[in-house]
């Protein structure tokens, strides 16, 4: 699994909502780092960073959700779910495929016609998620669901959230 | 996200997370009686696993807060997830290889020349490793929450979290 990146000028002692919009934004951003990585999908390793990093987000958001207005907590979360869905349903098929590819090159068998016609299949089947995904990433895009999230996570948290320096 | 846990806004991250970690664990290890003896209830092992990750992301965050025993509990949890996630793997793998297994032997009824059918000894063979493989993963998963069981590996959590230091993060 993705090491989570070091989140800059965390405090453990500080007031929560201060250390809560670090973490969501660094989390956020590693989430989105990884976004072009798993629109090309040359690298199976792009798309389960962004989705380990989107899951970092949630857990936090999970845990701390009385801290935000419930009826807008609801909208991001559920956004941020609906991603994470997408995004799982494709890792799960890469990890099917990478998985019979090593069993299938560790055997010696000549006739893999079986074995070829799964990961085929199973390739077909990624192949429609991923695509799924991408309208779903790109719909989330324009609807400008970055800015609205960082907007939802400074507005919520910590009269000082406006002065924190962005990571970016 | 029906779990509600107790935080405090008024406290800083390091006290919410001493107060919400055990809970967190509380959750996970609910299902460890069942995981832990009845080998093939795969739903009771993925939602443990599911119930796992969010601690286990909570632990990260409480890597800037306690101190090396802490990491060291983190590692545990880390290494118990990834056996669940291995477990599970096999879990979705086999079914589908089977199913895959039974397609292909429809469509070698259909024919009749003996040498065009398709072989399935390689998907019978790649059942054959994956159960042998989640056996192996089930019995050290099952060996660790037995010691956990034994070893009270809560209130070492806990406190790891009372102890003074912060572990160094590279």
């Amino acid at each position: 699994m993705a090491k989570a990146k070091k989140i800059p000028g965390l405090d453990s002692n500080h007031p929560l909502d201060e250390s809560l919009l670090k973490i969501l934004r660094t989390r956020f951003d590693e989430m989105t780092a990884h976004e072009q990585g798993t629109i090309d999908g040359s690298d199976i390793e792009a798309l389960h960073d962004m989705r380990v990093a989107s899951r970092r987000v949630q857990a936090v958001f999970k845990m701390f959700r009385g801290i935000f207005p419930k009826k807008k907590f609801k909208t991001e979360y559920n956004e941020l779910r609906l991603l994470i869905r997408s995004l799982g349903e494709v890792r799960d098929h890469d990890v099917f495929i990478d998985k019979i590819e090593k069993m299938k090159s560790e055997t010696v068998d000549r006739d893999t016609r079986a074995i070829d016609l799964l990961i085929i299949r199973k390739k077909a089947e990624r192949e429609q998620k991923r695509k799924l995904l991408i309208q779903h990433i790109n719909t989330l895009n324009k609807a400008g669901y970055k800015e609205h999230f960082n907007s939802f996570i400074t507005e919520n948290l910590s009269a000082t959230g406006k002065n924190f320096s962005t990571l970016e | 996200m029906k779990r509600k846990y107790s935080i405090k806004k008024k406290l800083s991250l390091k006290e919410n997370l001493k107060r919400i970690i055990p809970e967190m664990f509380d959750d996970f290890f609910s299902y460890a009686p069942v995981v832990m003896n009845f080998p093939l209830r795969k739903t009771q092992l993925h939602e443990m696993r599911k119930a796992g990750k969010p601690l286990r992301y909570a632990m990260e965050l409480g890597e800037y807060c306690f101190g090396a025993d802490f990491k060291l509990c983190l590692d545990e949890i880390k290494s118990s997830l990834d056996l669940m996630g291995e477990v599970h793997d096999a879990d979705v793998m086999i079914p589908d290889i089977n199913l895959h297994m039974k397609e292909i032997r429809h469509f070698n009824n259909t024919i009749k020349d003996s040498d065009l059918r398709i072989s399935t000894r390689q998907l019978r063979m790649c059942v054959q490793k994956l159960r042998e493989q989640r056996l192996g993963e089930y019995a050290e998963l099952s060996g660790k929450l037995k010691l956990w069981t034994e070893n009270d590996f809560r209130a070492r959590i806990t406190a790891a979290m009372n102890e003074n230091g912060i572990a160094e993060r590279n």
